[in-house]
């Protein structure tokens, strides 16, 4: 069970269609038209008011201000837009790259000895760290954060999809496609490709949690997003010399950070459950 | 078991040369020139001549790569750009709040997650073990820094618990040292045994399904020994394996945690390191963590033995 | 008259939070101490719940056990709590499975998971404990004991992990084993070893069986009794003389001749006979007989009308309303 299968007793409607995913769905709406409509609307929150620094949370500051009079409010509305870019791009991009080389790992023996060697060797450096010294090196700008972020998650998605690469191939159509002679490429869009998305899509999720989880980290730490561009991590980051006197700053962010990563989460979860149902509907 | 032993520590050599390749490249895959680069914007040409000189960034590629590994081979990380001191001394100087950070937040964790993952599993379906599967998918999907500043307002402003921030040193007392690095632990706590604890609980489930499960039963063994005795040992084999995976996210977390509660460790060795562009220090950083990493999943490796008699063969 | 050792009337069993799923419906039978009943029934008939459902091996709170009476040797089985139970299994019941390759724990060894059947239920001395243990692998006929106690399970035979299985079993000598398909996943010259050692352990100990089983063939050789079970209900419970010579239920009949039978000197073999269609589904169960769809005698009233339970010879009942005659094997062929 995940919590995206906790339903209330009695209710009816979709299998699918939980509490949980209902709540993660709303939230990833709200924030998508944030996303879309917020810099339109509130603009980029950059305008500077020396006359209103670190103000708590008022009616003209729905959120606050921090050090350098910027409305929290504006900012962090404008700033969903990053992390769902950040989030999405990253996601497409492992799971294209980390599929590709996954499914040539698996399909071809003289390239999986080579491929999981590198894989292996890059899973040994930790994530966050790779990522940064990439962003130091490569330059600032959003292209290289998602390159950055992307490169470290490669290693493990090209890892699980050849793994459901090898187990497709055992199952008898695919031996039986292959024994009656099918080009290779076919059977791998014909049977691979199709019976891997699943994996894949589940997969996707978790890597774009993972990406704005990691990019809001970078901006943090003041190697990610240029500080001119909102984005929740540069907000909290703004806010980090200021904790004590001016908690606003980070907890909005902070909280739009966690209701976002826990949504995908959630979905993520009801999405694995929903194509393998040996873990939910087992008999106790 | 000595094969397999063996074999296991042979696996590592590769791992190893990939991350000291890596390592030495990132300094030659940007845009520019790395000498440029590490002497930073405001350098005259002699300095960085004299930067490309000192690094030996004007010999061939692979003549460089060969001489980092004999370097690397010897322990020497190389001299800081930034102030002249050699790479290892400064991460040595670093390492003792880290390691212990580090192994705080894992017995933290491990104390946590595993009862309470078997737990869950054992009372399957409960409300008791829904809130714990919210809890730790909240676990792992709120920002470490969100849940550390959040420890601070609670535990160190209002209540006054702990310190708001800084390190006390081991020279300082051992129980000062552990008290200033309770909530960084905490912090990462949340993160670490939230993923042991979702593992924990879905093999446990899955081996309270098996069929010898139902033999312990059937034999007379009550419920308590059916745990502990029949399931609890099953369940080592994916449990210390995620825990060996999660200590990447977990050198990761503690970066970042360094950085909230201002703790002199390797993770704002690193942050300074790359603020400052410093590159050798952050390639012996990269290296120093990732052959932590090596060690631990090596060892998580080779715990196999304990839970699983297949693999002593 | 003397109570019979096990005791069963009216055994139902169902799972969900709401009762839902009613696997087993109103089953009842009777086994002499020593003696062994055959369950016989495809798979999915509620044969190896009704089972479980005597070991008390059912979660408490997803299922529901009702009966009129279900009685071991005097202890009201019904009346047992978890604690009751666990004090039961392995002195007065016992059980093996179908599957010895997963039955036995992977990370304890053979030894361990033997002396553990002991010391639950009786308090001896370690020594003790491992002479009974060699004692008992010897019984079921392990060759070199002392050195299979401290092997795990992986590295033995399917063989001598399903007689280390009967080890466990009978180590503290229980008055009831059932066996649950012990032999379905072995080869079957293995098998033919099983059920002789079975049998001769039940000589020995005056053990009863509850013999679990889709294979008639195996009924044969070591039955006593027989039950029936179709779709969770006893359909035809008799002797293994009156199932095999006098089969007067439709699916006991379609059972009968959809088995392969070899017969010295019979030249062309029969052909074997399939039962049409499939186990209805334990929501769905339809009104009338449960079988009628799919019996060779079918009457039209048979779809109406739930059949009464009738004797068709002392001791051999048989809930159909059209019984068959002896050898009166369907006549009509499948339609394909």
């Amino acid at each position: 069970m995940s919590v995206a299968s906790i339903t209330a007793p009695g209710k009816r409607g979709p299998e699918w269609l939980t509490i949980p995913v209902c709540i993660s769905l709303f939230f990833l709406l709200m924030i998508l038209g944030m996303a879309v409509f917020g810099p339109m609307i509130l603009g980029n929150g950059n305008e500077l008011n020396p006359m209103m620094r670190l103000k708590p949370p008022s009616a003209e500051a729905w959120f606050g201000t921090d050090n350098l009079g910027r409305d929290i409010f504006a900012r962090t509305v404008s700033g969903a837009r990053n992390s769902v870019i950040v989030g999405v791009t990253t996601a497409a991009l492992v799971l294209l790259v980390g599929g590709a080389l996954g499914v040539i790992a698996g399909y071809f023996h003289w390239a999986d000895m080579v491929l999981m060697r590198v894989a292996d060797g890059l899973m040994a450096i930790p994530g966050i760290l790779l990522a940064i010294a990439l962003v130091s090196l490569l330059g600032g700008g959003l292209v290289t954060v998602i390159i950055a972020i992307a490169v470290p998650e490669i290693p493990r998605t090209a890892r699980l999809l050849r793994s459901v690469v090898l187990s497709i191939r055992e199952l008898p159509f695919v031996m039986a496609s292959v024994s009656v002679g099918s080009a290779t490429h076919k059977i791998i869009l014909q049977h691979i490709v199709p019976n891997a998305i699943g994996a894949l899509m589940v997969q996707a999720t978790y890597v774009c949690a993972a990406a704005v989880l990691s990019e809001a980290a970078l901006s943090f730490l003041g190697v990610g997003t240029p500080p001119d561009v909102p984005s929740w991590g540069n907000v909290v980051a703004s806010g980090k010399d200021y904790f004590r006197l001016a908690p606003w700053i980070i907890a909005f962010p902070g909280i739009m950070l966690s209701i976002l990563v826990l949504s995908i989460n959630i979905l993520g979860d009801q999405l694995r459950d929903q194509l393998d149902p040996r873990l939910t509907k087992r008999r106790p | 078991m000595n094969s397999f032993v063996f074999k296991r520590l042979l696996s590592v050599v590769p791992v190893v040369l990939v991350v000291l390749v890596t390592v030495f490249l990132l300094l030659h895959i940007g845009p520019g020139d790395p000498a440029a680069m590490i002497a930073g914007e405001n350098a005259t040409r002699e300095q960085i001549e004299e930067i490309r000189q000192r690094l030996m960034l004007d010999r061939p590629l692979l003549e460089q790569l060969w001489l980092y590994l004999g370097n690397v081979a010897s322990l020497n990380f190389g001299e800081s750009v930034y102030s002249g001191f050699p790479v290892m001394s400064l991460i040595l100087q670093r390492v003792e709040p880290t390691a212990i950070l580090a192994i705080y937040t894992m017995v933290l964790s491990i104390l946590i997650s595993i009862p309470m993952g078997v737990w869950a599993a054992w009372r399957a379906g409960t409300t008791l073990d829904r809130a714990l599967v919210i809890a730790s998918v909240i676990g792992f999907s709120v920002p470490v820094f969100v849940i550390g500043y959040a420890l601070v307002e609670i535990f160190a402003l209002r209540l006054r618990w702990f310190p708001v921030q800084g390190y006390k040193s081991l020279a300082d007392g051992f129980l000062a040292c552990i008290r200033s690095l309770t909530l960084p632990a905490i912090t990462l706590a949340f993160l670490f045994s939230a993923l042991v604890a979702r593992i924990a609980r879905a093999t446990m489930l899955e081996v309270l399904s098996e069929d010898y499960i139902r033999t312990a039963r059937a034999k007379g063994a009550r419920n308590r020994r059916v745990l502990i005795v029949h399931a609890l040992k099953n369940i080592g084999v994916p449990v210390v394996t995620v825990i060996g995976t999660s200590f990447a996210a977990l050198l990761g977390g503690v970066v970042i945690t360094e950085s909230v509660f201002n703790i002199p460790g390797m993770g704002r060795l690193t942050v300074d390191a790359i603020l400052t562009r410093d590159y050798p220090v952050v390639q012996g950083v990269l290296i120093s963590f990732s052959f932590v990493l090596i060690a631990i999943n090596l060892l998580v490796d080779l715990s196999y033995a304990l839970f699983d008699p297949r693999v002593r063969q | 008259m003397t109570q019979p050792f096990l005791s069963v009337r009216n055994l139902s069993v169902s799972f969900g939070a709401n009762g839902e799923a009613k696997v087993v419906n109103g089953v009842s039978f009777d086994l002499e101490a020593g003696k062994t009943l055959c369950l016989v029934g495809e798979s999915g008939s509620g044969k190896s719940v009704t089972a479980t459902s005597l070991m008390g091996l059912h979660p408490a709170k997803t299922t529901r056990i009702t009966a009129d009476r279900m009685e071991l040797d005097g202890i009201d089985l019904l009346s047992c709590d978890e604690a009751r139970f666990a004090e039961l299994r392995g002195t007065k019941m016992a059980m093996i499975f179908q599957d010895p390759m997963s039955s036995l724990n992977p990370a304890l060894t053979i030894g361990f998971q033997l002396r553990e059947a002991v010391f639950l239920h009786e308090n001896l001395s370690r020594a003790d404990q491992d002479a009974r243990v060699l004692e008992v692998l010897q019984r079921v006929r392990i060759p070199d004991p002392e050195r299979r106690m401290t092997s795990y399970p992986h590295e033995l035979s399917g063989g001598m992990r399903q007689r280390v299985m009967i080890a466990m079993a009978l180590i503290c000598r229980p008055k009831l084993l059932i066996a649950d398909e012990p032999t379905t996943a072995l080869d079957v010259t293995v098998q033919a070893q099983i059920l002789w050692l079975l049998g001769e352990l039940q000589r020995e100990f005056g053990t009863a069986i509850i013999f679990i089983t889709h294979d008639l063939g195996v009924v044969a050789e070591i039955g006593d009794d027989v039950a029936v079970m179709y779709a969770g209900s006893l359909v035809e419970k008799g002797s293994v003389f009156d199932i095999f010579d006098r089969a007067s239920h439709g699916y006991t009949a379609g059972l009968l001749s959809a088995t392969a039978e070899f017969h010295p000197g019979q030249t062309a073999s029969k052909r074997l006979v399939e039962i049409p269609g499939s186990l209805p589904q334990f929501s769905n169960l339809p009104q009338g007989c449960n079988f009628a769809d799919r019996c060779a005698f079918a009457a039209p009233s048979c779809l109406d009308r739930t059949p009464d339970w009738r004797e068709v010879a002392p001791g051999h009942v048989t809930s159909c309303d059209q019984p068959v005659g002896a050898f009166d094997a369907p006549k009509k062929e499948t339609a394909r």
